[in-house]
């Protein structure tokens, strides 16, 4: 098949991004190794204190179908089920699992979202080991729980929020505890980081204490909040949190059985009493980052901004990047939520219709602003210093624009 | 045991059609178009395979395609990711490879 | 022994020297520029394919290094995931059955009990061959090792009996004096030996240039698919025809148009159950990239004989740079005009089948020993129209 734009990843910023595309009078096709589409946005479903009054409620499957409509009846080619096992400037993009064994197009956008971090520790290949981002798929979009009795490891913005889904699906979550300290975890596996952390879900709690403790644990107060840690114990909707105490171990001869639990200094060092919790599903988070293969198989360069989520594809401020006719958004250019990608989908559109001549709907500063604008009104923050690794991408592309400038 | 994996928290999952399907060798009901993962998880399934090294048990982890460890056989084909791939009726999954090449 | 040697190169032909020195008492010093087996020796197939070679020199330092390999996991004490399982040339077209008639009858004069298969006597031998073939060749001897391991292991041996391996240690230059060379600089440091061994494979070229000495050596990139693994289905080395036809463009000028990347089949089963199936001959200088058209195109020839390896996936791709020579023989022993150096390269994709031999016979003969094997047919001079002396 060929079409002016082929976009990689049917989620918030692929399908955002080809539903503007097509506006501009330009052939698009969206491919996903999904069956539907939606990507991330299938599994949300949370309370946003941040929204206006009627939209309180984000219901990621709600938004992606009326992403999927629109972009239907703009005539977008949607393949789902379909894997792109390499793609070549040109761009011919190889296909398995569809009658298509390749697309053709001038242009190329990547919206190839994010993957979760593994946080392996003892016993995490039992069966009912499942990652925190299977539980909220598992949940919210299938509508089977993960197990009966839950554990979660990971204190996490995301983590949290999967928590209060699960809760509110009725599935008993038992807890949530640290991650064992090992050099994979380290980030994670100390209450002085973790309560850190927690300042990144404050808005999002609904709990007071957690919301006064996330405040409290924001900036210079870190430290002092987790010596003070009074609270070793939190409660989200009668969860409990255990700030001080980790997962050591899974436990379980063919399936989980339980987890042996440990508690630990504030630098995660383990210390003192052993407990075994009775469980039969454990759910591990240790966060997100840039799925960005296929960016290297595209012969893009590649930056590692730790704010940002690990290596990112480079990309200027309007989702180019260094390689012709091939553009970035959404989690691939930074772990953040569904709205940012949103915006970033469109902002990429807009970019896009420019570089192929075509009039765009609104200019390329304003789709930047509305990108900035949907960072702040995002109720969960994944990573804390997310503008600052925004800004370094930035400098990073100013850097090469001059030596090329230079060069030419 | 197994209505109690199944969540019931919306209209929506009223209007699913069930459907029968096999997993090795027994017949279990999921709906249709899910995938076949939360269709054995339904049924209280997690153990899906046998890790060819190590002999052990392995299920879901990801739930997205990435981590391949909900590996099974289905209708025939090996190594396919039941987190990728919906129930028909009628699926036939098994934990072994039932598949040899070259004998037919 | 009091004699230093240093071997440049640490991929199978190098690490084999290496510890076959060592065995000889030599000082022995490998250097590498990156790991073991980093290059050529870790981008291949398994593959010790000799029914393949026509008889002669090729062919018999195959087979002495056949006999090395059955021993060789004994000798080291080490698993090499060798197997002895016999191979077989797929006949597709009648111009094939032509050319492997004639090839096996030559063997077979020269005392290989090579055989020619029908049909039905193939797919007994595989089952799950395609109906469209017309025969295959088969012989007991071929065999297949993990090269990874075997260059692993060789290194491992060398060290334990003395010799010094140093890894990202790469040479810029030889340093001569008139006609000796002396020894080799490694990022401003020199280092000197009685005797230097170039086992550079593709890379040889670079430091002999400065020489003045061109060698005939030029990458050969081999495209390679790895699959999932299977049950137990490929039960011996499989090569086409046709692979085998693509070896013989006898120099860059003579591509076969109808085939310019010399795409051809040749398929095995590692011992952890993934089929490694290749395979392409293409002059594209060093670029170690893979492209979609030959692997579509390696995939389909796969499918092709095994019908149903079509829902068997892949799981990735590598490309390999093979050291090609006009003649498809291997450069080895001492280099006139230079005493002291020693070049052992240009094994093209024999390197795996011939490491074992070249390491021993090229150890006996830096040291000045008689290797017992007549190694003339070797030399560099066969490229040398005019002696440079």
């Amino acid at each position: 098949m060929n079409v002016d734009v082929s976009i990689i990843g049917a989620g918030p910023a692929g399908l955002a991004a080809s539903i503007e595309i097509a506006k501009s009078g330009l052939s698009v096709a969206v491919i996903d190794e999904y069956f539907r589409p939606g990507g991330r946005l299938l599994g949300q479903l949370y309370d946003d204190p941040k929204a206006p009054p009627n939209e309180k409620q984000w219901d990621g499957k709600k938004v992606a179908q009326g992403l999927v409509e629109q972009a239907k009846v703009l005539g977008v080619h949607i393949f789902c089920g379909v894997t792109a096992w390499t793609v070549n400037k040109g761009w011919h993009i190889k296909l398995t699992g569809a009658k298509e064994k390749s697309l053709t197009s001038q242009v190329l956008l990547l919206a190839t979202g994010a993957a979760e971090r593994a946080l392996p520790m003892p016993g995490w290949t039992l069966p009912g080991v499942f990652s925190i981002g299977a539980a909220q798929t598992f949940t919210n979009v299938h509508h089977v729980a993960v197990g009966q009795r839950v554990m979660v490891v990971g204190t996490d913005p995301l983590a949290l929020s999967v928590v209060m889904e699960m809760k509110q699906a009725g599935i008993d979550v038992v807890g949530v505890a640290l991650p064992p300290k090992s050099p994979i975890s380290s980030d994670f596996s100390s209450p002085i980081n973790s309560v850190g952390r927690l300042a990144e879900v404050a808005d999002l709690a609904p709990n007071p204490l957690l919301r006064t403790m996330g405040r409290l644990a924001s900036g210079k107060l870190r430290k002092l909040a987790a010596h003070a840690l009074h609270f070793n114990l939190l409660r989200i909707e009668g969860i409990p949190v255990h700030m001080r105490k980790a997962v050591v171990s899974i436990e379980g001869k063919n399936n989980v059985e339980g987890v042996i639990m440990q508690s630990v200094t504030v630098n995660g060092d383990p210390k003192g009493s052993v407990k075994q919790v009775e469980v039969d599903a454990v759910c591990l988070s240790a966060g997100l980052y840039p799925l960005i293969d296929i960016a290297q198989v595209a012969g893009c360069p590649l930056v590692d901004i730790p704010e940002l989520g690990g290596l990112i594809p480079v990309h200027g401020p309007n989702l180019r990047t260094p390689v012709e006719s091939l553009f970035v958004a959404g989690n691939i250019t930074g772990i953040e939520g569904a709205k940012v990608a949103i915006a970033q989908g469109k902002l990429a559109a807009v970019s896009i219709a420019q570089s192929l001549g075509k009039k765009t709907f609104m200019s390329e500063e304003q789709a930047i602003k509305e990108v900035t604008l949907a960072r702040e009104q995002s109720p969960i923050r994944f990573l804390p210093h997310i503008e600052e690794g925004r800004d370094k991408m930035n400098s990073h592309w100013k850097k090469i624009q001059k030596e090329k400038g230079k060069i030419s | 045991m197994c209505a109690s994996y199944r969540l019931e928290f919306s209209e929506e999952s009223k209007n699913e059609k069930e459907v029968p399907f096999y997993f090795n060798g027994k017949q279990l009901i999921g709906n249709e178009y899910e995938p076949i993962a939360a269709a054995l998880l339904a049924n209280g399934i997690r153990a899906l395979r046998l890790c060819d090294t190590t002999g052990e048990y392995r299920g879901v982890f990801c739930g997205i395609g990435h981590c391949y460890e909900c590996r099974a056989e289905v209708d025939g084909i090996p190594n396919v990711r039941t987190c990728l791939t919906p129930l028909t009726e009628g699926t036939k999954v098994s934990s072994v490879p039932t598949w040899q090449i070259g004998v037919k | 022994m009091n004699y230093s040697v240093i071997v440049v190169g640490g991929g199978i032909i190098g690490t084999s020297t290496a510890y076959y020195l060592s065995k000889l008492g030599a000082d022995v010093t490998l250097l590498e520029g990156k790991d073991i087996a980093s290059g050529t020796s870790g981008s291949c197939d398994q593959a010790i394919m000799l029914q393949s070679k026509k008889p002669g020199p090729i062919l018999d330092l195959g087979i002495e290094s056949s006999k090395i390999y059955a021993e060789l996991e004994n000798e080291l004490v080490c698993d090499l995931e060798y197997k002895k399982e016999g191979g077989m040339i797929l006949i597709e077209t009648e111009e094939e059955m032509e050319m492997m008639s004639t090839l096996v009858a030559q063997q077979q004069e020269a005392g290989m009990d090579v055989k020619l298969l029908s049909k039905k006597e193939a797919q007994q031998r595989q089952p799950g061959l395609s109906e469209n073939i017309l025969g295959s060749t088969w012989w007991d001897h071929d065999a297949k090792v993990n090269p990874l391991n075997v260059s692993l292991n060789m290194a491992k041996a060398a060290e334990k009996l003395g010799a010094s391996i140093r890894l990202g240690v790469k040479v810029t230059s030889l340093i001569t004096e008139r006609n000796r060379v002396l020894g080799v600089e490694v990022s401003g440091e020199k280092l000197y030996a009685d005797a230097i061994i170039l086992a550079l494979g593709v890379w040889t070229p670079y430091l002999l240039k400065p020489l003045g000495i061109d060698l005939p050596i030029i990458p050969r990139r081999g495209q390679i698919l790895v699959t999932e693994k299977i049950p137990s289905f490929i039960h011996s080395t499989v090569l086409n025809a046709a692979y085998i036809a693509a070896k013989k463009g006898n120099g860059t000028d003579s591509i076969d148009p109808n085939n310019p990347a010399g795409v051809g089949l040749v398929i095995g089963q590692t011992y952890s159950g993934n089929l490694l199936i290749g395979g392409s001959r293409e002059f594209v200088g060093f670029d170690f990239r893979t492209t979609p058209e030959v692997i579509s195109a390696i995939g389909k020839g796969a499918v092709r004989v095994f019908p149903e390896l079509e829902n068997v996936r892949v799981l990735r791709t590598f490309a390999g740079l093979r050291p090609y020579t006009p003649d498809g023989m291997p450069i080895m022993g001492p280099v006139e005009g230079f005493s002291g150096l020693y070049l052992s390269a240009g094994h093209e994709g024999d390197g795996i089948a011939l490491a074992p031999a070249t390491g021993k016979v090229m150890a006996q003969v830096a040291c000045g020993l008689d290797p017992g094997f007549d190694i003339s047919h070797f030399s560099l001079n066969r490229f040398r129209k005019t002696s440079v002396v």
